[in-house]
């Protein structure tokens, strides 16, 4: 049992490191990462200004798609997937810290 | 280090293009005819009376109440939207528009009747340019929502594909002089570089309002973390978003109530002197008169400096019964925010710009479409060579591309022309005969796929060029054969409008079959040995 999964870690590895799966990898985070990331920062920017609620929405969704943009230029430039999933964690980490600090300060 | 950005960064605009290059191209040609649309429509109607002089305003609004009050008299509201102008001052729709909660109507500028009729002559069922020009966000046959994500995505990656191409050139100022014909690879890449960086600011400008045209879609998540997650929350926002005009708008205007006693309406006349007295020649675009025949009710006039980008209008409210002035607003001051939006919108939709530079607009988005058309084939072309030098067989997906490329490049616009042709060949008493005209151009567009797909390509590039040119060439004389709007009546008559349809599509047929003529000689450069 404890052998077959070993083989299987060891087969999902493969293939995720393989040339094509490297690929996929980047191909995700910079979809799907880069959109969950982009999202959070428009927030950031949604709740940080000091403007009437709508206009500093719209200031974020406007935003939204240079970020989404910046992030996927990102991801396909930096060398290591490993330095592209860390950078995206911290970041996401980050814009959710600043997210929660704000809605604390605002209630 | 840089040398491998430029790598990563070619490589994303490579395989962007690839992935997203079909439905961008269907994009940008079918969003090019939304430009023309009002010349397209004119031609898809071809009962509709030519050239008709726009009346004056006053003329015009006592048609539409007269309409109003015969169509709709109970309704709660009532709006009437004046033919278009252009910054040159020139009318270009000849559409008087008038709209209540449950209808709409296009009005005759001679006779006040609606235009489905024009004398005894019953227009045309016809989808018009209206369904063709919203199929490059709406697509066709599918869901709202899941044809607008498509759209989006390939958006997004066009996008991507600008700044990435961008970056990628070096010289892109030396590029830009330079074309190298008869080259083989490099022609195509001077010619992608070329149409590329021609129209740069309007790819540029295109896709990214395209984007934010749609952006309560596409980012809702924003939306749901900041005004809320139900439906109306998104809806509250959407509103702010896209409501420019002061006709449509409740603010700034205080709320009003009918009061339920009725009473005769002011006359609308001596409101456009009001007006002109306030505004000068600045145009009065629309009208909306709210409870009418009711004692509260009330007129707003809405002036807009068509001549400005970012939509600019001003307010007027008058008591509907008294016709006393009771608020002048003199346009919101908005927010950087709400000012990029009006100007996003605008400049994506063109509706500001006159006959001139709405051609400039069809032109650049040709440009688009070509630069698309272009960067498929140099991905095939590039990829044919390396497999003769080597003298191997090509790989699946370079057959498959290379074939797909001539059913979609020269194989779309043919459907497009098929649909013209059905506007024009279908029985007027076709039941569903609108739906049609649209299900033709599919069809035709299948059956040019199918043939791009069992035939040599080198044979297909070739066929369908010339099946392009005929398609294109004879559409006129289809047009001569049926109607009396052909270029024999429009030209005399002066009516340049509804000419430079035809004209276009002459143009069209000759550019397909110099393609088609030229196409022997650059046959090498499409990578086949002869």
């Amino acid at each position: 049992m404890g052998v077959a999964i070993t083989a299987c870690s060891r087969a999902l590895q493969a293939v995720i490191s393989s040339p094509a799966g490297l690929v996929c990898q980047r191909i995700v985070a910079a979809a799907i990462g880069g959109y969950v990331l982009a999202v959070m920062a428009s927030i950031v920017v949604a709740e940080g200004l000091r403007t009437e609620q709508f206009d500093a929405v719209m200031a974020g969704v406007l935003l939204s798609f240079l970020f989404h943009l910046g992030i996927i230029l990102w991801v396909f430039a930096v060398r290591c997937i490993r330095t592209v999933w860390l950078g995206l964690l911290v970041a996401m980490t980050l814009t959710g810290a600043a997210i929660w600090l704000l809605r604390l300060g605002v209630s | 280090m840089r040398d491998g950005f430029r790598q990563a960064m070619s490589w994303l605009h490579t395989w962007v293009g690839v992935l997203a290059g079909w439905v961008l191209f269907f994009m940008f040609l079918t969003g090019a005819l939304g430009f023309v649309n009002a010349e397209i429509d004119r031609w898809m109607k071809p009962e509709a009376p030519l050239h008709v002089p726009v009346p004056p305003v006053a003329e015009m609004l006592s048609m539409a109440q007269q309409r109003l009050a015969t169509v709709a008299p109970d309704a709660e509201s009532w709006a009437i939207r004046f033919p278009r102008r252009g910054a040159s001052g020139d009318n270009w729709s000849n559409e008087l528009w008038i709209r209540w909660p449950e209808g709409r109507e296009s009005l005759d500028l001679r006779t006040g009747q609606p235009l489905v009729q024009s004398g005894d002559v019953v227009i045309r069922d016809t989808a018009g340019s209206r369904t063709l020009y919203r199929m490059h966000y709406r697509l066709h046959y599918m869901g709202y929502t899941a044809a607008v994500w498509i759209a989006g995505i390939c958006a997004m990656l066009m996008f991507v594909g600008c700044v990435t191409g961008v970056i990628v050139h070096k010289k892109i100022f030396a590029d830009f002089f330079t074309f190298r014909p008869g080259k083989g690879q490099r022609s195509w890449l001077d010619l992608h570089n070329l149409l590329a960086v021609t129209a740069l600011p309007f790819h540029l400008m295109i896709t990214y309002s395209g984007l934010v045209f749609l952006a309560y879609v596409y980012v809702s998540p924003i939306i749901s973390a900041t005004y809320g997650p139900t439906p109306d929350n998104h809806e509250a926002f959407k509103v702010q978003m896209l409501d420019w005009s002061l006709a449509r708008r409740a603010e700034p205007w205080p709320q009003i109530e009918p009061v339920g006693v009725a009473a005769p309406m002011t006359s609308l006349t001596p409101l456009l002197s009001e007006a002109a007295r306030h505004w000068g020649a600045r145009p009065i675009v629309g009208v909306r008169i709210q409870y009418p025949g009711d004692a509260n009710a009330r007129v707003y006039l809405q002036a807009e400096s068509d001549s400005s980008v970012s939509r600019q209008s001003q307010g007027m409210m008058f008591d509907g019964v008294s016709g006393a002035l009771l608020q002048h607003d003199a346009g919101p001051q908005r927010s950087v925010p709400k000012f990029i939006v009006d100007l996003s919108v605008s400049l994506h939709e063109g509706l500001f710009a006159g006959p001139a530079l709405r051609w400039l607009y069809f032109l650049s988005s040709m440009a688009g479409t070509a630069m698309i058309a272009t960067g498929l084939m140099l991905w095939t072309v590039k990829r044919r060579q390396q497999v003769t030098r080597k003298g191997a067989s090509p790989a699946l997906g370079v057959l498959l591309v290379e074939r797909f490329n001539v059913g979609v490049i020269v194989g779309l616009p043919i459907a497009l022309a098929a649909c013209f042709w059905a506007n024009r060949l279908l029985p007027l008493d076709l039941a569903g005969r609108a739906a049609w005209e649209i299900h033709s151009m599919f069809i035709v567009w299948a059956l040019f796929l199918l043939h791009a797909a069992v035939r040599v390509p080198t044979r297909s590039w070739r066929e369908q060029c010339w099946a392009a040119a005929f398609a294109y060439l004879s559409l006129p004389l289809v047009n001569a054969f049926t109607t009396d709007r052909h270029l024999g009546v429009t030209v005399p008559q002066g009516d340049l409008a509804l000419a430079s349809v035809d004209l276009t599509m002459l143009a069209v047929g000759v550019l397909f079959a110099a393609a088609a003529v030229k196409l022997r000689a650059v046959e090498s450069a499409i990578g086949h040995p002869p």
